[in-house]
């Protein structure tokens, strides 16, 4: 199976091209970067929603050309407007965009009836692409499966580097044990994501998406070149 | 499926105000033998009053349309699907935070499934998902819905999943 097919460059399908919901990822530096883009049923305007860092939920106007690509999730349209609507659950009830950054599991972060965070027993905080997860759960789509995913060395790595650039940004310290507790090695990877939203929902194992997830990223890789997000996010995931 | 109303029991008054009310339908038989009487028709009104002498009338008039709390978004619906979607999903979650579980059990049951969007339809049972233990008539209302897409070929793969 060729996700390309399914992952477009905005200079050849604009995304006005998207009717709904789309997740979009990009590259920044060394690390892959997952959003959606939703369309607001009431302005019928695009736009771009994202998790870019600790206390830092982003929702913006569309990224230029040539600095994200986008896919359309691999489901009935109804179901694909429906994510939309709950992106929009969620910036009404985060307003200030005040989602912590953290390795919690995405299933039940955010109450699905308020779009309100449900912190504490529920988790600590998402990451970009958890979130994009979050909101997939939020509409009862469930992109991966959770019991086949397996701890891979590289990405405890990582999850230690997101620490030691909360400690450089004066995260609060209360926060970061918090996070260190999550820290195992369990990761969804941005790229892993985008290529569960675009493929049919029976595709959701780690066997399946470890190895459509490295496409993804050759993909981008060959696409775009890197970008620095337009948020505080000094140290973009 | 009309309503019969009996003179006896029901004044002319009332009657008449149904009429003017513009949901009064005339029987479609009368007895010719006797004469009409009662309220005056007016040569251009384009309703006619049957009342008859002496005997049990029965004026037919439809039923009255149940005010549906939803029937606002269903106009919607009918232009913009989309935007329904998001209306609803934002009155029921309002009620589910409320803890209005008693209302939205009645919604769910005297809602009419036939004059809404499948977009809508999706939407409601989305927003109604995460509460249906608390929802016991949204396992009905699933089932309508199921019933109705297989029914008029709207039914695609993955439509309903995860909504049960």
């Amino acid at each position: 199976m060729s996700i390309r097919k399914n992952i477009f460059n905005p200079t050849e399908r604009p995304f006005e091209e998207i009717e709904s919901a789309a997740t979009v990822i990009t590259k920044s530096g060394d690390n892959f970067h997952l959003g959606l883009i939703y369309r607001n049923p009431e302005t019928e305007e695009l736009r771009f929603l994202h998790l870019a860092w600790h206390l830092d939920l982003v929702d913006q106007d569309l990224p230029g050309n040539g600095k994200y690509l986008w896919g359309c999730p691999d489901l009935p349209e109804e179901r694909v407007m429906d994510i939309a609507i709950r992106c929009l659950l969620v910036i009404d009830a985060n307003s200030k965009g005040e989602v912590p950054y953290a390795f919690s599991y995405p299933n039940d972060f955010f109450n699905a009836e308020t779009g309100q965070m449900l912190l504490g027993s529920r988790g600590v905080g998402l990451t970009c692409a958890t979130f994009v997860m979050a909101i997939f759960h939020m509409a009862n789509i469930n992109l991966i499966n959770y019991s086949s995913w397996r701890e891979r060395k590289s990405d405890k790595y990582f999850q230690q580097y997101i620490v030691s650039q909360m400690e450089k940004n004066r995260v609060p310290k209360a926060h970061i044990e918090e996070v260190l507790k999550e820290v195992n090695g369990l990761r969804f990877r941005p790229s892993e994501v985008m290529a569960s939203t675009v493929t049919p929902p029976e595709v959701s194992t780690m066997l399946q998406l470890e190895p459509l997830g490295l496409e993804v990223q050759s993909h981008v890789n060959e696409t775009l070149n890197p970008v620095s997000l337009p948020t505080m996010c000094k140290h973009p995931i | 499926m009309y309503t019969f109303i009996d003179e006896r029991r029901t004044s002319a008054a009332s009657i008449e105000s149904i009429i003017f009310a513009g949901d009064y339908i005339p029987a479609p038989t009368q007895n010719k033998e006797q004469p009409l009487v009662g309220l005056r028709i007016e040569p251009t009104a384009n309703y006619a009053p049957f009342i008859c002498q002496g005997a049990a009338t029965r004026i037919q008039v439809p039923p009255k349309k149940t005010i549906h709390p939803w029937d606002d978004i269903l106009e919607i619906d009918k232009q913009k699907p989309f935007l329904a979607m998001y209306r609803i999903s934002s009155r029921i979650d309002s009620l589910l935070s409320q803890a209005q579980f008693i209302q939205i059990e009645r919604d769910l049951n005297s809602f009419d499934i036939t004059e809404a969007s499948v977009e809508l339809l999706v939407s409601i049972l989305s927003t109604t998902a995460a509460a249906k233990s608390r929802l016991p008539a949204r396992e009905r209302f699933f089932n309508r819905v199921s019933m109705r897409v297989h029914s008029r070929g709207e039914f695609k793969v993955g439509l309903l999943d995860g909504l049960e």
